[in-house]
């Protein structure tokens, strides 16, 4: 039968997130023809649809990074509110994974066109360089098989792809450096009041760690993927001179894609109404303008990467097109290209691999699954701090980030927050539910308090890294299917003694720094919370932080690795895995701008190889 | 005449070409706050309409702010200084749009076929150019017409002086993409002629079309996209036929484009031209309608202030901005009458330096 479309290009990228398109929009540029193939509902890429997003997002009581994005049975997506407490061998599978504990894994992402950069924050924080080497350091985890400075060029482009707005003196410490003729695209977002709050009133304090390590902590702005005011001049980045950062302008149907400079909307998760934050969205129109062509088919959900037993090399791709979401229906196509990458997030990607029977060398495809089991405490400040005003956070206290204490103790990110207990607690909406039904409050009274604490709301959430380990790991099991007969992602998921311990460590400076600011602790655990875990007799709950990392490893060596360096396959000479998945481990940094940096690396090997270099 | 009185002249045609844009954007703004984005019908949910010519007034109106912000950025450049902190440099409606007094009047009023076909008459390109050559400028009878007689007088005077005694104005007075981002597209610094023809040739293009000969297409790659945008004239037409235009289109055949649903009921009824003054008797209304008339005065004062040597003041001015869609968008949703109509934005600039009066 004859197809309407082409079946063999120069690269196949499964997957339209950042990642996928970034590597399409690199090799368009050198005038290859890339084929996209996404999973979720077509129409995915036009602005009517983004403003359908916003209506369901603002129509739906029940607010949650995934809620803008209709359910589409065909490509289901994980969803926080699935998460349960896991009974001894009784998985759960209320949702779309399988999961078999013996701790949920919190997380989730979004199987839409534009990937989960359609509900990320837009935080672009840098490892530290430390952080690729810490077995070296502190025998823990795994060194990374490159290091701080050899990533360093990647960040710089990455800040570029991203649009990052950031001011580089905030964000050197632990040995994060700048080159001097680099700057980040945009002039950082301010600090909002409630930040520089937080900063006079920690300034020049002191906290003693059980291992007798005294820190000092420091408030630094959060580089972030959000349109502030472009910097002016050239800068070097990656090598190459480039600036300033063009207008991103918003006129014709396309403009909810370039977005306007953030206007504190306080909305950046899951959607900014006025596209001030990044989105992949961005990336793939961008690709769509480059002298190749890039076709983004959608509506296609890889079903199985086809290999020569022989060489190893893929020899093609098979997918579902499916014409209606949840109609068990659908159509068997097959392209072929002469490079194919896995271009969707770890989990998925890690699926898809297992499905397809790669990779199998090192035995780590699926392992090592990663996320920040992500900690809040939350209390009401002596003062108003302007809660719910600016975007979702503008700061962190760095300062646990390393230490000695990394030998036994996970290193934390505490962030500080913008929207009061907003994640924490649902408010605003729950503070008058509380104060009328529990308080009895109602008319001006119920205003007045509404007033006097709304504003006052902090929060802290606390961002401690997770090891790599062989048990926390991405399977597939033939008894558990999707609607299109997919393997749906079994998950094994632990929080282990490490990052329980960097939590405990964290709360207790949170605490002090409660103490010192007066800040009235109103935290709540819930002992019954599927995420409640203890250490020494002390519990706490975590959520996920969206941070799926680590399911196909980079490294040096086919023994420990799934792939080399720049995401290409030891076992497939023609195919690339990029995205989280890649990271060896994921530090206390949220990981979409290391990732991208990792992405970039692999876009230039893959231009090397179709250009014979 | 003098070199001196040439550039007086262009000057003084230049804060007409001021007024002229901004006379425009209340009118939009209005029509575009008076859209129910979210009507009621027989079912139980909500249901999303009218986003899409929301979208496309929205369009327009922050490409006149980019307009006007060019405008600016050439009177400065021609060492002239924009006023925007006089009642007699500000528009209350109804009134005139250009100075010949001709072209539609241009009132302040609910979203209505009406009143977008008024708008499509403030972009619509002029007939004849000839006619307008070297003449009188202020007695154009189109945005266009009036914007090509500047052209040419520019260029007159460019060919027979000096840059630097035509472009004598101080370059830290302009208005760059480090003051003025991502809305409508890039505002850039004029210090020469070339820079000057530019900015006129955008806000035309923009406005009437790119070749002024009836092609939809405005010139100008949609950032990011390469895809042509659509001149305002035609923007305005889509909605009057609910079918968007394509670059190609040409005036006098329909669009080709897809379909835009518009539903002309779902519009709060604002009363036409509202102006405090006529809400005396609802003290609390004419007290929020006062409000906002201070609001808006505030925000051309910054203005006036960051075009007058100050663009780091615009930053300032974006929340303002944010605040008048607010505050009006409060207005039109409160009835005034028994017959339904509501309050609005009266856009009157009123400075006054003291707090005013507010309804307890």
């Amino acid at each position: 039968m004859n197809d309407a479309h082409p079946t063999h290009y120069d690269a196949v990228v499964v997957g339209a997130g950042i990642s996928g398109a970034l590597v399409a929009k690199q090799l368009a540029a050198r005038g290859h023809h890339v084929l996209i193939l996404e999973a979720g509902a077509d129409r995915g890429e036009d602005a009517a649809t983004y403003r359908s997003y916003h209506t369901n997002f603002q129509l739906t009581e029940l607010k949650t990074p995934n809620s803008p994005y209709p359910p589409n049975p065909s490509a289901p997506s994980p969803s926080v509110l699935d998460i349960t407490s896991i009974a001894a061998g009784k998985p759960d599978s209320n949702g779309y994974f399988v999961q078999r504990g013996p701790n949920p894994f919190g997380s989730n992402y979004t199987r839409v066109v534009g990937g989960t950069t359609m509900h990320w924050l837009g935080t672009c924080l840098r490892m530290q360089p430390v952080d690729f080497r810490i077995h070296s350091e502190f025998g823990r985890g795994v060194d990374w098989p490159l290091g701080y400075d050899d990533l360093a060029p990647y960040y710089e482009r990455a800040e570029w792809e991203i649009g990052v707005a950031g001011d580089k003196a905030e964000n050197e410490f632990h040995g994060i450096h700048f080159a001097p003729d680099y700057d980040y695209p945009m002039e950082p977002i301010p600090k909002s009041f409630s930040d520089r709050w937080f900063e006079q009133g920690v300034a020049g304090m002191k906290v003693r760690l059980n291992n007798g390590e005294d820190k000092v902590l420091a408030v630094s702005a959060t580089p972030q993927g959000r349109n502030s005011t472009p910097r002016p001049g050239r800068h070097k980045v990656g090598g190459e001179t480039a600036g300033p950062y063009g207008s991103a302008g918003n006129t014709g149907p396309f403009y909810a894609f370039q977005g306007q400079r953030c206007e504190g909307n306080s909305s950046c998760i899951p959607l900014c109404p006025v596209q001030a934050k990044y989105s992949a969205l961005k990336t793939l129109q961008q690709a769509r303008q480059q002298k190749g062509r890039v076709e983004l088919r959608t509506q296609s959900v890889v079903s199985k990467v086809d290999t020569d037993p022989a060489s190893g090399r893929v020899t093609g791709i098979t997918y579902k097109r499916y014409e209606f979401s949840g109609a068990p229906v659908w159509e068997m196509k097959h392209v072929t290209a002469k490079v194919y990458v896995l271009a969707t997030n770890a989990i998925e990607n890690a699926k898809l691999a297992l499905a397809s029977d790669l990779c199998p060398s090192s035995g780590q495809l699926g392992r090592n699954l990663m996320d920040h089991p992500y900690v809040l405490t939350w209390g009401l400040a002596p003062r108003p701090v302007g809660a719910f005003r600016g975007p979702g956070s503008t700061a962190s206290i760095p300062s646990l980030r390393d230490g000695r204490f990394r030998t036994d103790t996970a290193a934390t990110r505490l962030e500080l927050a913008n929207w009061g207990w907003n994640f924490a607690a649902n408010s605003p909406y729950s503070d008058v539910q509380r104060l009328v039904g529990r308080d009895n409050l109602f008319g001006a009274a119920l205003r007045a308090r509404l007033r006097d604490e709304v504003p006052r709301q902090v929060r802290i959430g606390i961002m401690p890294e997770q090891l790599p380990s062989s048990v926390n790991r991405v399977s597939i099991d033939p008894a558990w299917r999707d609607s299109l007969g997919e393997p749906r992602p079994v998950i094994d998921y632990s929080v282990d003694d490490y990052s329980r311990a960097g939590v405990l460590q964290a709360l207790d400076v949170t605490r002090a720094v409660f103490a010192r600011l007066g800040i009235e602790d109103r935290s709540v655990v819930d002992p019954s919370a599927p995420g409640y875990v203890t250490l020494a007799g002390r519990g706490f709950v975590y959520f996920g932080a969206g941070h799926n990392a680590g399911t196909h490893r980079i490294g040096l060596s086919p023994r420990d690795s799934v792939t080399n360096v720049d995401g290409r396959s030891w076992d497939h000479d023609n195919l690339w895995l990029v995205g989280c998945g890649a990271m060896p481990t994921i530090a206390t940094s949220n990981p979409t701008l290391t990732m991208t940096a990792l992405v970039l690396k692999a876009a230039d090997s893959l231009q090397r190889e179709l250009e014979g270099a | 005449m003098s070199m001196e009185s040439e550039r007086d002249e262009l000057r003084s045609l230049m804060a007409q070409a001021i007024r002229i844009e901004l006379t425009t954007i209340p009118p939009y703004a209005t029509a575009a706050y008076t859209i129910c984005e979210v009507g009621q019908y027989d079912r139980i949910a909500p249901t999303e309409v009218n986003a899409e010519p929301l979208e496309v007034i929205r369009q327009v109106m922050i490409e006149e702010m980019l307009h006007m912000t060019l405008a600016a950025n050439i009177l400065n450049a021609l060492g002239g200084s924009v006023i925007l902190n006089q009642p007699s440099a500000i528009p209350s409606y109804p009134c005139r749009l250009l100075p010949s007094g001709k072209g539609p009047e241009v009132r302040l009023r609910r979203f209505s076929r009406d009143q977008v076909r008024v708008f499509r008459e403030i972009e619509r390109a002029p007939v004849n150019f000839d006619k307008l050559s070297n003449g009188d400028c202020l007695r154009a009878e189109t945005i266009g017409g009036f914007y090509h007689c500047v052209r040419e007088k520019l260029r007159a005077l460019c060919r027979t002086h000096r840059p630097d005694q035509v472009f004598c104005g101080d370059p830290a007075w302009q208005v760059g993409a480090e003051h003025y981002w991502g809305a409508g597209g890039q505002a850039f610094a004029v210090t020469d002629e070339a820079s000057a023809l530019r900015a006129i040739d955008m806000i035309v293009d923009e406005g009437e079309g790119a070749d002024l000969g009836g092609r939809a297409g405005d010139g100008d790659p949609v950032p990011g996209t390469g895809e042509e945008d659509v001149a305002h004239f035609f923007k305005f037409n889509e909605i009057l036929l609910s079918r968007y235009y394509r670059a190609d289109d040409h005036l006098g055949s329909p669009p080709t484009g897809a379909d835009l649903a518009v539903d002309w009921s779902a519009v709060h009824p604002m009363r036409d031209d509202p102006r405090a003054e006529d809400f005396a008797h609802l003290p609390e209304v004419h007290a929020r309608m006062l409000a906002f008339d201070q609001l808006y005065t505030g925000f051309l004062l910054a203005l006036h202030e960051a075009f007058n040597g100050r663009p780091e003041r615009l930053r300032e001015a974006v929340p303002v901005m944010i605040k008048l869609r607010h505050e009006a968008m409060a207005l039109v949703r409160i009835p005034v009458n028994d017959q339904g109509e509501t309050a609005g934005p009266g856009w009157t600039f009123r400075p006054i330096y003291s707090t005013p009066e507010r309804a307890s």
